[in-house]
């Protein structure tokens, strides 16, 4: 027991981050869940980072509420975002969230209450590991559930083929905008989460190299089930700190992953677990989508 | 009249698909839709099932204009249709895409395990979707419409790629399916199963109605036939 | 004023260049290579490289065509080829080249770290000269005349040869192009070639002019690519010339009343303004999906 309690303290902060970055990876699942590709959830987070931490610092606001006023803020921003792209084709939302991504960090450096190109430093370390991890339980349980409801069995669908989900009378544009701000939410509460950790926060940590990071848990882990974008998320946060001296060809790891999984084995470390469903569909020819 | 259009038109760029064309279908009836390769008829059903949309003229379904409504909106209105190159949910499993097609109702998988019973795809309710055979992909894709309890069915090419027998309950089925209320429009190319199973037909040629009627009155017409072999000025 | 004309025309060719390579791809294929920037940077890069081997500005340049070229028809052999043989959606695509796009830059930030670079001293134009009482340099000049001289050598190839010719029927419908016995993976090839090339020219062009090559110069760059194509209409190749002026010229004007450092916020407007009012832009199509 000693043991254990000794590898928590020595290791806290990268089993924090495996916490953080699985809710991230989850936030990300979502909008992958329904086919799309969004690159805006890092930027939602930071939103939420910053505004539950200034809330904390400067308002004296009790933390919970912090983290629920961060994270409704960045669910409030995603929503007329998601309206304006949904009824456009996928490839407008990748655009549309790049470009807020990068607007959001020009807009922190810009305004003299986020500490600009500083950060925010001193902010109260709230955080703790069993925050993080109620909250990764409490998010995962109500996203399998929601996934194997008539919403997330649409999602499937959509997935599978939005002309015929639509002519089936699913509203397509509805379910995906519903998928997009709930992965807002999710990602501002880890935001805000992660602002309480790591006692400062910088706008470099919520750009578009963290957006493509927690792209890369949530697909390499897989989409079939919650399980996957967890799974990516442990992954590659404990290799990393395990690998230490490999430090420097982290992202050339990622990206070589990222392009292997995405050619060899779409369906991402879901298949290790799956092999039959797998193998049959590749035979049909419908591991991408499935 | 359950489903009438009046003067729709579609335009590709320069092309004009769908020109100007009249409809009126009648509840209950089975109406077939027939023309050579290339004359319209799937851009003229896409429009009306909201896949596309219309350049000019309207559609109007149980007395309400819905021409400018999306697919999934008609489809809560009471229209289902299958594709021509079929779209299942390949990676999904057959009962899943029936429960699926129930959407607007509920999607209860009793309600879906019967309709498999019917269409005779009972024994293969866990398969997926793409694994199924042609013919039966075809079978699973009009399971699916029918879950919806639509009032108007548009099938696009549904015996496409079916052995004679296949399509033969196929031609059973449709006929059964006005006596459960239930209109259904066909864009067919098996003569067998437009004689057999439409009340009347309308024909397209170069996105134009050249004719209507009843299947043999079609039959005879030399408009008709001229459309399909092709006049010799053309040539 | 006249200086803000020609510094607008000057920044837009470059702006045309980088998003004709987006475009290129996109109206081909459908999918947004996220690896362009990528291949912007190398392009620099490699120019650098030569360069400080003592190849001649010129030369350089051509170099960095080619080898950006190259590189992005190995792109496509990795990376989107295999997808396309099983019919995978577009999302695959876009996540493949995010991968590429990480393993590129930072082969580069390995090799030459994150921080500007210069290229050697005495290597670039730095002659000023005057027209009708307009200050010009030499460098800017010579950057417009080859990026127009590029968009024109693309808008003949695209109009007047068999390859133009066969991309044109490959981005209006991939089946019929096959059946007319187009050989497609050729044709794709060629359009990597031509997009990794441009864009690499593109970046050669803007390393030359800032005078600073960095290895995170893509992205910044890269969304103002994403405004080209959205205001001038996804896959339109009139569209990102005309969109890259447009912004361009936008961009110039708005400094008169914007700070500086939101030059790039009028970038980020433009885009949204057109998502919303009009999203398929000047000249771009209405996607309509075969049913």
């Amino acid at each position: 027991m000693d043991d254990l309690a000794a590898f928590l303290a020595a290791y806290q902060t990268t089993i924090g981050f495996i916490g953080l970055n699985a809710m991230l990876a989850l936030s990300v699942w979502l909008t992958l869940y329904t086919g799309q590709l969004t690159l805006g959830n890092a930027a939602f987070a930071g939103i939420a980072a910053y505004c539950s931490a200034l809330l904390t610092m400067k308002a004296g606001f009790p933390f919970p509420l912090a983290l629920a006023c961060g994270a409704v803020l960045a669910a409030a921003v995603s929503v007329p975002l998601g309206a304006t792209v949904f009824r456009l084709r996928g490839v407008y939302l990748a655009i549309a969230t790049l470009a807020f991504g990068e607007i959001v960090r020009v807009a922190i450096l810009a305004i003299p209450i986020t500490g600009r190109g500083q950060g925010l430093v001193g902010i109260p370390p709230k955080t703790e590991l069993w925050h993080i991890f109620v909250s990764l339980v409490v998010i995962a349980v109500v996203l399998e559930r929601l996934r194997r409801s008539t919403v997330g069995r649409a999602w499937a669908a959509i997935r599978e083929d939005e002309i015929a989900a639509a002519s089936q009378g699913i509203p397509v544009r509805r379910y995906q905008l519903v998928a997009f701000v709930l992965g807002a939410l999710v990602a501002g509460w880890a935001g805000g989460l992660a602002a309480h950790f790591d006692f400062a926060i910088q706008p470099d940590e919520f750009g578009f190299a963290r957006a493509v990071q927690i792209l890369v848990f949530a697909v390499v882990g897989g989409i079939p089930n919650v399980l996957g974008p967890i799974a990516g998320a442990l992954l590659f946060t404990a290799l990393p700190a395990i690998l230490q001296p490999l430090q420097e060809y982290r992202d050339i790891f990622q990206g070589a992953i990222l392009v292997l999984v995405i050619v060899f084995l779409p369906r991402g470390l879901a298949t290790l677990v799956e092999l039959r469903r797998t193998a049959r569909l590749r035979t049909i020819g419908a591991e991408d989508v499935a | 009249m359950l489903l009438e259009t009046h003067g729709l038109v579609k335009r590709f760029g320069g092309v004009v698909a769908v020109n100007a064309v009249d409809l009126a279908v009648t509840e209950g009836e089975v109406f077939g839709l027939i023309g050579p390769n290339g004359a319209g008829k799937t851009t003229l059903i896409n429009v009306i099932s909201g896949q596309l949309r219309s350049d000019g003229g309207t559609v109007h379904f149980a007395g309400a204009d819905v021409t400018r409504l999306r697919p999934d909106q008609l489809a809560r209105r009471g229209i289902a249709r299958t594709f021509q190159a079929i779209r299942l949910f390949k990676g999904l499993s057959v009962l899943e895409n029936v429960r699926l097609g129930g959407f607007v109702r509920g999607g209860s998988p009793q309600g879906a395990r019967a309709l498999l019973e019917r269409m005779g795809l009972a024994a293969r309710a866990s398969a997926l979707a793409g694994e199924l055979a042609y013919g039966d992909q075809r079978r699973l894709e009009i399971a699916r419409a029918l879950a919806a309890e639509p009032k108007l069915l548009i099938l696009d090419e549904p015996a496409a790629g079916m052995n004679p027998t296949e399509s033969a309950a196929l031609r059973v089925l449709l006929r059964s399916l006005g006596a459960e209320g239930i209109t259904t429009v066909l864009i067919e190319h098996d003569v067998r199963l437009v004689m057999g199973a439409c009340d009347r037909v309308a024909v397209l040629s170069f996105g134009r109605k050249i004719a209507q009627g009843t299947p043999a009155e079609v039959q005879g017409d030399p408009a008709v036939r001229d459309a399909y072999l092709g006049s010799d000025e053309d040539a | 004023m006249a200086d803000q004309i020609y510094n607008a025309i000057f920044i837009g060719s470059i702006y045309a260049l980088f998003a004709l390579g987006f475009t290129l791809v996109f109206s081909v294929l459908d999918i947004l290579n996220l690896a362009q920037p990528a291949l912007f940077t190398l392009g620099a890069f490699v120019a650098l490289f030569a360069m400080q081997q003592g190849v001649p500005a010129a030369l350089a340049v051509a170099l960095a065509f080619i080898v950006c070229g190259a590189a992005g028809v190995m792109c496509d052999r990795v990376a989107f080829a295999p997808l396309r043989r099983r019919n995978a959606p577009p999302l695959s695509a876009m996540i493949s080249s995010i991968g590429v796009s990480l393993i590129v830059i930072r082969l580069i930030q390995l090799k030459w770290g994150p921080d500007l670079q210069a290229y050697p001293a005495g290597t670039l134009p730095a002659a000023v000269f005057s027209v009708g009482g307009l200050q010009l340099d030499t460098l800017r000049s010579a950057i417009i005349a080859l990026a127009i001289g590029l968009m024109l050598g693309l808008t003949y190839l695209v109009r007047r040869t068999r390859l133009g010719r066969e991309l044109r029927a490959l981005a209006e419908n991939p089946r019929a192009a096959r059946i007319l016995g187009i050989d497609v993976e050729r044709a794709i090839a060629a359009t990597f070639f031509l997009s990794a090339g441009l864009g690499g020219v593109a970046g050669v062009l803007y390393g030359f002019a800032t005078n600073s090559p960095f290895s995170q110069m893509g992205l910044g760059f890269e969304l103002k690519a994403f405004a080209v194509m959205v205001v001038g209409g996804m896959g339109s190749i009139p569209g990102a010339v005309l969109g890259a002026y447009i912004l361009s010229f936008g961009e110039i004007a708005s400094l008169t009343f914007l700070p500086s450092e939101l030059r790039d916020a009028f970038a980020y407007g433009l885009l949204f303004a057109v998502l919303v009012v009009r999203p398929r832009g000047i000249f771009g199509q209405r996607a309509v999906d075969r049913v």
